[in-house]
């Protein structure tokens, strides 16, 4: 059984400094959702010490295909704030005097290792990649009558950017309007902009087109089915083929 | 019923890939440049994802990395960051320098070459089974900020 001192030693081990360019940039105890350490930047001018994780944890989530919104970058500085340190530009940072090094250095790890974390429970940007899919097959079909994100506005007056529209053979009015859900995100928005523009474009087919490779739960596609017809993408040959 | 995500991956790095044009941005954070290109497979609209390209601005040695991104996993995936080495705690193991990483283990597997961007991209494409008919875009650069203005732009 090692006693303490061989203990904290074993600890301590993890913890390494090097020189670069940029500063001291130190390994933690502290460990990204992979498994890599996170490891953090000391760099000192006069008086004035500035820890950093160098936006390594914003590049961890970017590494992963995941974009940060606005609002969700917002709620990470709320997070990063529980540790007193400050999100912007992608960088978690901290300022400190000399003799807060340490604290800080295990403060901006935890707050970085929050931002990478995020990524687990992040809305991936895979609605963006299925739509691309989805319009791509679209205009497969109907060439030169797909419209892609064309402003419309609904029975409010509210401006919607639709996700694909399908003109009719005289490319003037238009048959369907089409959006793509890769996950359940942004099904919000979509079923609001589905019951608007119902509203003012009657004769138009509204078509919810569903990534069918990933999970849905049943009551999400039935509250899209009140505004559209939903459509998986491995069964939307017959649905797509009928606006050709 | 859909075909298990282990057939499908391995069905969709083995594919010829067609890439779309990927353009640097650093729009907010300015420590880091990224790029997203869209691959398809011919005839089959099913197989989709994406190549995102990382690179840092302001390290030496940099640090890039080139990653395949298939139904919301990173499923292939080049960290280039030669003469530098960090350690994973799940796998124990250190790494050390440029490493490739394959589904299903993504297990870091060494790469001790040492290339300019260009080349590691072209690498990386070929590896991946990605066509990629555009001119080729080197990262943007930055100059090192000065201390304490860490977060001014450029």
């Amino acid at each position: 059984m090692p006693g303490a001192a061989e203990v904290e030693a074993l600890a301590r081990s993890l913890v390494q400094a090097q020189e670069t360019s940029l500063g001291t940039e130190v390994s933690t105890h502290v460990v990204y959702p992979n498994g890599d350490l996170v490891r953090v930047n000391v760099a000192c001018a006069e008086d004035d010490v500035v820890v950093s994780d160098l936006s390594l944890g914003s590049m961890y989530l970017a590494e992963i295909g995941v974009h940060l919104s606005p609002q969700q970058r917002q709620r990470l500085q709320q997070e990063v704030a529980h540790y007193t340190c400050e999100f912007a530009k992608g960088r978690v940072y901290r300022h400190c005097t000399h003799d807060q090094i340490a604290d800080t250095i295990a403060l901006v790890a935890n707050a970085s290792r929050s931002i990478a974390d995020y990524g687990s429970e992040a809305k991936r940007q895979f609605d963006a990649d299925f739509r691309v899919t989805v319009i791509e097959r679209l205009r497969n079909l109907v060439g030169p009558r797909l419209r892609e994100r064309e402003p419309v506005a609904g029975r409010s007056g509210r401006p919607y950017r639709v996700g694909g529209v399908i003109l009719d053979r005289k490319e003037v009015s238009p048959v369907a309007f089409v959006e793509a859900f890769a996950t359940r995100s942004i099904i919000g928005d979509r079923f609001m902009a589905f019951s608007d523009l119902k509203l003012s474009f009657e004769n138009v087919r509204m078509i919810s087109v569903y990534d069918d490779s990933n999970n849905w739960l049943e009551p999400d596609l039935r509250v899209l089915s009140q505004v559209s017809t939903v459509v998986g993408y491995s069964k939307s040959d017959a649905s797509f083929e009928a606006l050709a | 019923m859909p075909p298990p995500i282990d057939d499908l991956v391995r069905e969709f790095l083995a594919a010829r890939k067609r890439a779309t044009r990927y353009r640097w941005i650093r729009a907010n954070h300015p420590d880091f440049a990224e790029g997203r290109s869209y691959l398809r497979v011919d005839n089959r609209p099913e197989l989709s994802g994406m190549m995102v390209l990382v690179a840092s601005r302001f390290q030496t040695p940099p640090k890039y990395s080139f990653s395949i991104i298939f139904k919301s996993r990173r499923v292939m995936a080049l960290d280039v960051e030669p003469r530098r080495s960090h350690r994973n705690i799940l796998t124990g193991l250190s790494v050390n320098g440029t490493h490739w990483h394959f589904w299903p283990t993504m297990d870091a597997v060494p790469d001790a070459r040492d290339f300019i961007h260009p080349h590691w991209f072209y690498q990386f494409a070929r590896r991946a089974n990605i066509s990629y008919p555009y001119r080729y875009k080197q990262p943007p650069a930055g100059e090192q900020p000065s201390i304490p203005n860490l977060l001014e732009e450029d």
